[in-house]
């Protein structure tokens, strides 16, 4: 993460494009509003090298439908100003009148990096949009950074237009975490795991369970950890390997009746294969998971559809 | 057996064939019908002659041989029969009817199933099943049937439109012509056609009762007419206008037009003549004395209609509907009815302002753009205007648009003022709206729709309670009520500030003009001390005001430059119809730079001394650079007294070299605008 960090400010003097890629739970949006916190917090008026960030979760914009690009920047402008554009101005003006007003207001806030989370959700036309807007900062001598963050088809997309493919300025792919970066995360995390021993078989089976459970995924194991300390409440005994099995499956169990339950009352799926088909979906095997000794493991492609609702 | 010639064998062969057949003596035709197809051919070639003919003159031959004898009617009709098979001394001549005399009961026939005259078509139905022309072609009917005519065996009774079945009636001369002529149309065309003949007929003997010409007749009379028609009912009349247009249409471009149609200007309806009446002949309608008259009854008629009083278009839709109330003068129908509802007129004759003998127009109030007129000057008529008035108010307060927008303002103490000005402004409508109700003379319909109105504006009131109630802004340093008045421009001083930006403005020299092209991006409000278009103070003389915030915000969004554009499109979103700036105020003082700065923009189209004041502060105070250089715009731009000075020393003092850079700017483009930043 921290150096996912380091390498967007550092293309940020170039007033930079940059995106942000990967699976569900790496850590992307934590990242993202951490950089945020960071920033505004180390804000100082006094500083002129200092500046603002914003972050936001951009909303849908299909393709094929309105004019794409001014949806790109209105979408901007409503998350830097906090207030929505005005209908006669994004009627009347073209898409470069509106960018450079957005560049005026974000100059004056001194704002000048954006996070444009779930950005797989936008069409390309509505990235060019945004594009726009930081073509028109930079030429105005502004240097304002659009960090892009998504999954689905997100790299795709930037690449499919070689103009803006070449404007990109960093590709950040997020990985899962190996086991012995997995170990060092929960050791941060809870000083339960920063007392293991890694020569110790057994502290190293602990890891290995959790590994294997939640890969190297930050927002899993996260939660994982809550859920771990709301359970030491009422637990006696030490934490070993049982424990935090337990801790696992008490929420994965209610998991697997609640999808089963699902499964037989709404798609009016058969008791017995309903169990089956839960449990299987429970029983976690993560895509692109790595095994004990931290290799990677092919992803296991599910591909059976449920049937139809009763 | 004599030896006979093959072709005299056929013959004889045919001839005893048809003897037998008929059991009768027979003519060439059935003798010739006797004769195959083969035999015929023999016959063609060994004779240049046709066949009938060649069967006469063998028959000649044959007759000399005493194979075949010939019998004679008298009547040029000659039949032959075979010696082998009949009897010359016991044979007698068959009784022959010629084709026009069997064309002739046929349609004597047809008459008595019918029970009147009949068309061709008529004819050619019961030639189907009738015995009388078994054999004849249709087409041989048809051209005995007008050989008939022609003769006068048959006599033409009458004449039908339409249905392509034939145009004439027809009925054997020795039938009694009035048991016989049809009485009903025997065609929608000629129901129409009967129904028109009878209505012209009738109108016509009314107008010469009355020394009058005839009035011309629309298709709406025509439909009014017809009430049972056995070819279209009247739902299916009403559902299908155009079967009635397009019948009289028809009737009017045959060959032998009906009708004529008359088309008017200004006139919707189309009217209607006989064919051959011109339009001198025909009164289109200054039955009424004057243009008074005819606009008492255009709006006694409108009223009627509509159960209210009514405006200008309402009375122009009554008039459209009737030719005769067309006006006659050149005045438009608004300066027509306007005249026509005063109390008094001037023929600038010298004998100065006369009162209207017979007043048959009374202007009853205004609301909106609208005058109301009506047949007296009722209370119920007034109450209704009133009604419209608080109508027109309460859609003007846009009450529902008004709570909605109050969860996007993101400045707490301004969504809590605008709350609290639309929870005044509905109960001041409320107040009005009760004060109608207590009226005992207002009618049924105008009551439910008041009274529909103040349950909205009770639920509104509500709404708005609850919202303050939950929104925990109770804690806010905010005044405890709010300020309605509301700072305004006149159309003049408005088009002066407007002329400078927007360069086609220059074109604009009169405020008329100007008012309509602003109607309805500014919000306009009542002047309270209006007294007549015509005072001579011109602050009472306007009837409306622009709000002067809304005409700022309007303009800067519109014609501004990016600076006054975003300032614009940021206080537009916070302030909606808030004018009081001490809810802005609080802003200031908010840890949040936007939150200031939101403030500032509000302040900027405010345009009070007080907030000016505390922009001059902010400008020099605030520790956010972009709020300074907001807080000096918005200075600059609501007029604070030393607006360049303050410019001037921000640019050398100022710590951020952004403001620096921003009063460098401020300075080059002030000497002409704020506007333009």
């Amino acid at each position: 993460m921290r150096q996912i960090v380091k390498r967007t400010l550092a293309v940020h003097v170039l007033g930079a494009l940059v995106v942000w890629y990967g699976e569900s739970r790496m850590g992307k949006t934590t990242t993202a509003q951490y950089m945020v916190r960071e920033i505004l917090a180390a804000y100082e008026e006094s500083n002129p090298n200092a500046f603002r960030a914003k972050y936001y979760e951009a909303g849908e914009i299909t393709s094929h439908y309105g004019n794409e690009m001014k949806r790109g920047i209105k979408s901007l402008y409503f998350a830097a100003l906090g207030t929505p554009l005005d209908d006669g101005i994004y009627q009347r003006d073209p898409p470069e009148a509106i960018a450079s007003l957005l560049v005026h207001e974000l100059r004056r806030r001194n704002l000048q990096i954006i996070f444009i989370d779930e950005a797989g959700c936008l069409s390309l036309g509505a990235i060019w949009g945004m594009v726009l807007v930081r073509d028109v900062a930079k030429s105005l001598e502004w240097n304002l950074t659009l960090v892009f963050i998504g999954m689905d088809d997100l790299p795709q997309k930037m690449t499919r237009l070689a103009k803006l493919e070449g404007r990109v300025h960093e590709w950040c792919y997020f990985e899962e975490y190996n086991l012995k970066e997995t170990w060092k995360l929960l050791a941060q995390l809870h000083p339960h795991f920063a007392s293991l021993d890694f020569n110790n078989e057994e502290h190293q089976e602990q890891i290995k369970f959790l590994y294997k459970t939640y890969g190297g995924l930050p927002g899993q194991l996260v939660p994982f950890i809550q859920r771990m300390i709301y359970r030491l409440q009422e637990h006696r005994g030490e934490i070993n390997l049982t424990f935090l099995r337990a801790v696992h499956l008490l929420t994965a169990r209610d998991k697997q009746q609640m999808i089963q339950h699902s499964l037989a009352n709404y798609y009016g799926m058969p008791a017995e294969k309903a169990a089956r088909k839960s449990a299987a979906q429970v029983a976690h095997v993560r895509h692109k998971g790595s095994d004990d000794n931290g290799k990677k493991i092919s992803p296991k492609a599910s591909s059976k559809k449920l049937p139809p609702k009763r | 057996m004599l030896e006979l010639k093959l072709e005299h064998l056929i013959v004889l062969e045919a001839l005893e064939k048809s003897n037998l057949t008929h059991g009768r003596v027979v003519s060439l035709a059935e003798i010739a019908e006797s004769i195959s197809k083969q035999d015929n051919r023999r016959l063609a070639d060994a004779y240049a002659q046709r066949l009938h003919p060649t069967i006469g003159k063998i028959l000649g031959l044959l007759r000399t041989r005493g194979l075949v004898f010939s019998l004679d009617d008298g009547n040029a009709h000659r039949f032959h029969g075979s010696t082998h098979v009949l009897q010359p001394s016991g044979t007698s001549i068959p009784f022959v009817q010629s084709r026009r005399c069997r064309v002739l009961a046929l349609v004597r026939e047809a008459v008595l199933e019918r029970g009147r005259a009949v068309r061709n078509s008529d004819i050619l139905e019961r030639a189907d099943v009738s015995e009388q022309v078994k054999g004849i072609p249709s087409r041989d009917i048809t051209h005995d049937v007008l050989s008939l005519w022609g003769t006068g065996e048959l006599t033409v009774v009458g004449r039908v439109r339409g249905e392509n079945k034939g145009i004439n009636l027809y009925l054997p001369a020795d039938m009694d012509v009035d048991r016989y002529k049809p009485s009903q149309p025997l065609t929608w065309l000629d129901e129409v056609a009967q129904a028109i003949e009878a209505m012209w007929a009738e109108r016509d003997e009314e107008a010469k009762a009355l020394g009058l010409r005839p009035k011309p007749f629309t298709t709406g009379d025509v439909r009014a007419r017809i009430a049972d028609s056995p070819f279209h009912s009247q739902p299916v009349l009403k559902k299908d206008p155009r079967v009635l247009v397009n019948a009289m249409k028809h009737l009017a471009e045959t060959r032998a037009p009906l009708l004529r149609k008359i088309r008017r200007r200004g006139q919707k309806a189309l009217l209607w003549v006989p064919a051959g009446v011109s339009d001198e002949d025909v009164d289109f309608g200054d039955s009424y004395a004057n243009d008074g008259e005819r606009l008492g009854v255009a709006v006694a008629r409108a009223v009627e209609r509509l159960g209210r009083p009514v405006t200008v278009q309402d009375v122009k839709d009554e008039i459209e509907r009737d030719f005769a109330l067309v006006l006659g003068g050149d005045s438009s129908l608004f300066v027509a009815l306007s005249d026509a509802a005063k109390e008094t007129y001037n023929l600038y004759d010298g004998k100065g302002p006369q009162k209207h003998v017979l007043r048959r127009v009374y202007r009853v109030g205004r609301a909106g753009r609208d005058s109301y007129y009506y047949p007296e000057d009722t209370p119920q008529a007034r109450a209704y205007v009133v009604f419209r008035q608080l109508e027109l108010k309460w859609s003007g307060i846009c009450p529902e648009e008004q709570l909605a927008a109050l969860k996007t303002v993101s400045l707490p103490w301004v969504a809590k003022g605008r709350a609290m000005l639309l929870k005044y402004e509905v109960e001041t409508f409320l107040r009005a709206i009760t004060t109608l109700l207590s009226n005992v003379e207002i009618d049924k319909i105008t009551e439910r729709g008041a009274q529909a109105l103040r349950n909205h504006a009770e639920d509104t009131i509500q709404s708005a309670q609850h919202w303050l109630t939950i929104s925990g802004l109770s804690q806010l340093q905010v005044p405890h009520d709010v300020l309605t008045e509301i700072p305004t421009w006149t159309a003049e001083h408005l088009l002066q500030v407007v002329k400078p930006l927007y360069p086609l403005a220059q074109r604009i020299t009169g405020t008329h003009q100007f008012i309509r092209l602003m109607y309805p991006r500014i919000r306009r409000v009542p002047n309270p001390e209006f007294e007549s278009r015509f005072s001579e103070d011109h602050r009472k003389a306007a009837e409306f005001f622009y709000d002067r915030t809304d005409a700022l915000l309007y303009m800067a969004k519109q014609w501004g430059g990016p600076e006054c554009s975003l300032q614009a499109v940021l206080a537009a979103n916070e302030l909606g119809r808030l004018r009081d700036h001490r809810f802005v105020l609080p802003t200031l003082e908010s840890n949040s730079f936007e939150t200031r700065l939101a403030g500032i923009a509000c302040l900027a189209f405010l345009w009070s001394a007080e907030g000016s004041e505390r922009l001059r502060r902010i400008a020099v105070e605030d520790p956010d650079a972009g709020v300074r250089q907001s807080a000096l715009w918005a200075f600059g731009f609501a007029g604070g007294q030393g607006a360049r000075e303050l410019l001037i020393s921000r640019g050398k003092e100022d710590s951020s070299s952004r403001v620096r850079e921003f009063v460098r700017e401020a300075l080059e483009a002030c000497e002409g605008s704020w506007w333009m930043m």
